[in-house]
């Protein structure tokens, strides 16, 4: 069985009279890529500085490698951090900068130095390794940070947000980088709110809102939950009557998912022939896509369901 | 990696990145265009000044008067020229002045404009009626001086600061404190660019993950200190050699090595370094807090090391008054008032040591305080903490969370 590298116990933080951490728990498993997900200001970043010991949680403990092998405690050299709120020295060329960053993590000044250089090649940089920063464009700015993070070949390294403001090209090769990270041994927290990237690396997810747990647990297994609904996205033409379709006994929920658009989620068991015979005598259908729910989908119905329980114990 | 060795890292990558060859040569250049100009100029004047004089005179008296050998007053001959002719000459330019000697007492001089002159001639004129006078009253020139000579009165100090304290060492003490302050400043400038201009770029939390906060102040203050050391050790050099010039222009001139001496030097040295550690660690704590210096309140807090430059200019009028003997030992103005003590003075080596001890333990003390202030101050932004917040964080220090409150 895989050994925890970090368990997290009913950690807590509050800022100024708010709870941006509240009694919040997961374990993290050696080799895993586990994913921290939430909307923005979940608590997704406090979480992780905790993690990092950057600041401590006001209750509840973080445990590091308890049954591991692995020696792994709060030295810096076993971290690998990609933050959220990043950036690197501007004005000073890329390879130098990395290589004083593989030195801070414990590195030899000529291992850093190559370790750099097989990583610029690796994305396509090492022509410009001896250029600023600065004269970088974004996208490779921010390759140069990831391999700032994980340069020193970190046991585990916090990913926080690292898609934000790659395209998708890029962001294709970020998660074919951490799935090369894990491949060679390293465990990988990754802390983002695009589900639909995470999803296609992720081993197991935690979602989190306001603080605390919403759902976790592998990703066939949060599916399992959410299979039975069907969705179906009809384009229609005109001005649809769409209000005849919304007590159909087979349906859900129903979104305008676009101009001219609806999306209907379909009840479990349902026949979704019995709904489109319905739509078809209602609404001048043009075009008709079905599918399974999405993560993208899960991640914002369970939001939804979440934020008016809430809101409902609220008014209670 | 131990903690000495990656705060030796951090102070290398500091030191490099404000160590720049080119700005010891521009700085050595400045000081040498500057001052070989103004030795040139000098010069320029001085020889203008050596320039011939024509000065016609007109003496009805028949006082006789001599011009020292050496004088760059000619005077031109007169015969057969009337007044009206030599004003018309001094008017063409032909001659410089004309000088009418009216009586004893009384003289007017005709020149186009003020001239550089007019002391030699007057001092001439003075000689020459003093001694007709004398001959009146038949009195020698040596018993007038005799008279006049005021009484001598012979002072012997026994101690040094009365007794050294020539322009010389004035100039050079006030050198002293104004390189100290300069170095401050060259330095707190850098720290604050290091500092809020990683907060700034976003690098502080990414660096916080691979280094304690204690680790990376320290090896700020010390990369950044020792660029500044340098830089006022070049800029003093600069003025040194600039200084020295003057030997291609006076030969006579003489560079004061005598006031160099090795336990001096010693003393000044450690005072200096301490003194930097002492207000580099301040003002990383000052500098953790503020996340844009062109906005930030706490920017004034630069201008803090103008106090005890005021106070070190003190010790320039009287080294030895109580009051400086005792800011020469606190920790906030003794690395600028004890320097320049030691040049003045005679400093009592328990007075240094003292000095030493409290800087050292002030040092020891601020960068621990830097520390803490960083380690909260650098997920900080937004609203900037007041000065009791940043008290309160440094005494709160066992719990990071307890300080975010």
């Amino acid at each position: 069985m895989t050994k925890k590298l970090v368990e997290v116990n009913s950690i807590s933080k509050e800022f100024k009279n708010v709870r941006a951490v509240n009694n919040f728990s997961f374990d993290i498993f050696e080799g895993e890529i586990f994913a921290l997900l939430g909307p923005n200001g979940a608590g997704k970043t406090t979480t992780v500085r905790m993690l990092l010991g950057i600041i401590n949680p006001d209750s509840g403990i973080i445990k590091y490698n308890m049954n591991s092998s692995t020696n792994v405690n709060l030295e810096f050299t076993n971290f690998g951090y990609l933050p959220e709120d990043r950036g690197l020295y501007k004005d000073i060329p890329v390879l130098k900068t990395l290589t004083y960053f593989g030195l801070l993590k414990g590195m030899k000044k000529q291992d850093a130095k190559n370790t750099a250089l097989t990583w610029l090649e690796k994305l396509g940089l090492k022509e410009r390794s001896r250029d600023k920063l600065e004269t970088l464009s974004k996208g490779n700015q921010q390759k140069v940070q990831f391999i700032a993070s994980i340069l020193h070949r970190p046991v585990f390294a916090i990913m926080d947000e690292p898609f934000l403001g790659l395209d998708p090209v890029n962001q294709d090769l970020l998660l074919n980088l951490l799935l090369d990270l894990k491949k060679n041994g390293t465990t990988v927290l990754l802390s983002s709110h695009q589900m639909q990237l995470v999803e296609r690396v992720a081993d197991r997810i935690i979602l989190m809102s306001e603080g605390h747990e919403v759902i976790s647990g592998s990703l066939e297994s949060i599916r399992k939950g959410f299979d039975s609904l069907n969705k179906i996205t009809l384009s229609v033409s005109g001005d649809p009557p769409i209000d005849k379709l919304e007590k159909h006994p087979a349906l859900k929920r129903m979104i305008k998912s676009a101009k001219d658009q609806y999306t209907f989620f379909i009840k479990e068991g349902e026949l979704l022939s019995n709904f489109l015979v319905s739509a078809g005598e209602h609404l001048n259908i043009t075009h008709i896509n079905s599918e399974k729910t999405s993560s993208h989908d899960i991640f914002i119905q369970t939001l939804k369901s979440k934020t008016s329980t809430i809101n409902r114990e609220k008014q209670l | 990696m131990t903690q000495m060795k990656t705060t030796m890292e951090v102070a290398k990558w500091e030191f490099f990145r404000f160590f720049k060859i080119k700005d010891l040569v521009w700085t050595i250049l400045f000081f040498l265009v500057i001052s070989g100009g103004s030795l040139l100029i000098q010069h320029l004047f001085l020889k203008a000044g050596e320039k011939e004089v024509k000065l016609a005179v007109k003496n009805p008296t028949g006082i006789q008067f001599q011009l020292p050998s050496e004088s760059r007053i000619q005077l031109t001959k007169t015969e057969g020229k009337s007044i009206e002719t030599l004003k018309t000459e001094v008017r063409d330019k032909k001659i410089d002045g004309l000088l009418i000697i009216n009586s004893i007492d009384e003289a007017q001089l005709f020149v186009l404009k003020k001239p550089g002159w007019k002391e030699n001639i007057e001092k001439v004129l003075n000689n020459t009626r003093m001694e007709a006078k004398l001959k009146i009253v038949k009195l020698s020139q040596e018993e007038l001086i005799n008279i006049l000579t005021p009484f001598k009165l012979d002072i012997e100090y026994f101690t040094k600061s009365e007794t050294r304290s020539t322009t010389t060492e004035m100039v050079f003490a006030g050198l002293l404190i104004v390189l100290m302050i300069m170095g401050v400043f060259i330095g707190n400038s850098y720290l604050f660019i290091g500092i809020t201009g990683e907060k700034q770029l976003q690098i502080t939390e990414q660096v916080i993950s691979a280094v304690s906060p204690q680790v990376w102040i320290d090896g700020k203050i010390l990369g950044i200190s020792l660029v500044s050391i340098i830089k006022i050790l070049w800029i003093g050099i600069s003025i040194f050699i600039s200084y020295s010039l003057k030997i291609f222009f006076r030969p006579s001139f003489h560079i004061p090595f005598e006031l160099i001496h090795p336990m001096v030097l010693f003393q000044f040295i450690v005072l200096v370094i301490l003194g930097f550690f002492f207000w580099l660690s301040f003002f990383a704590a000052i500098a953790s807090t503020i996340n844009d210096p062109n906005t930030s309140a706490k920017s004034g807090f630069m201008l803090f090391p103008v106090l005890p430059l005021i106070f070190a200019f003190l010790v320039l009028k009287d080294p030895d008054t109580v009051l400086l003997k005792i800011l020469g030992i606190l920790p906030l103005t003794s690395s600028t008032v004890l320097p320049a003590r030691i040049a003045l003075s005679e400093v009592a080596i328990w007075e240094f040591l003292v000095a030493v001890l409290l800087l050292c333990l002030s040092v020891w003390m601020m960068r621990k305080a830097a520390g803490k202030i960083f380690q909260v101050g650098m997920l900080m932004y937004g609203k900037e903490p007041k000065l009791s917040e940043m008290i309160k964080w440094v005494r709160k220090s066992k719990t990071i969370s307890n300080m975010m409150e």
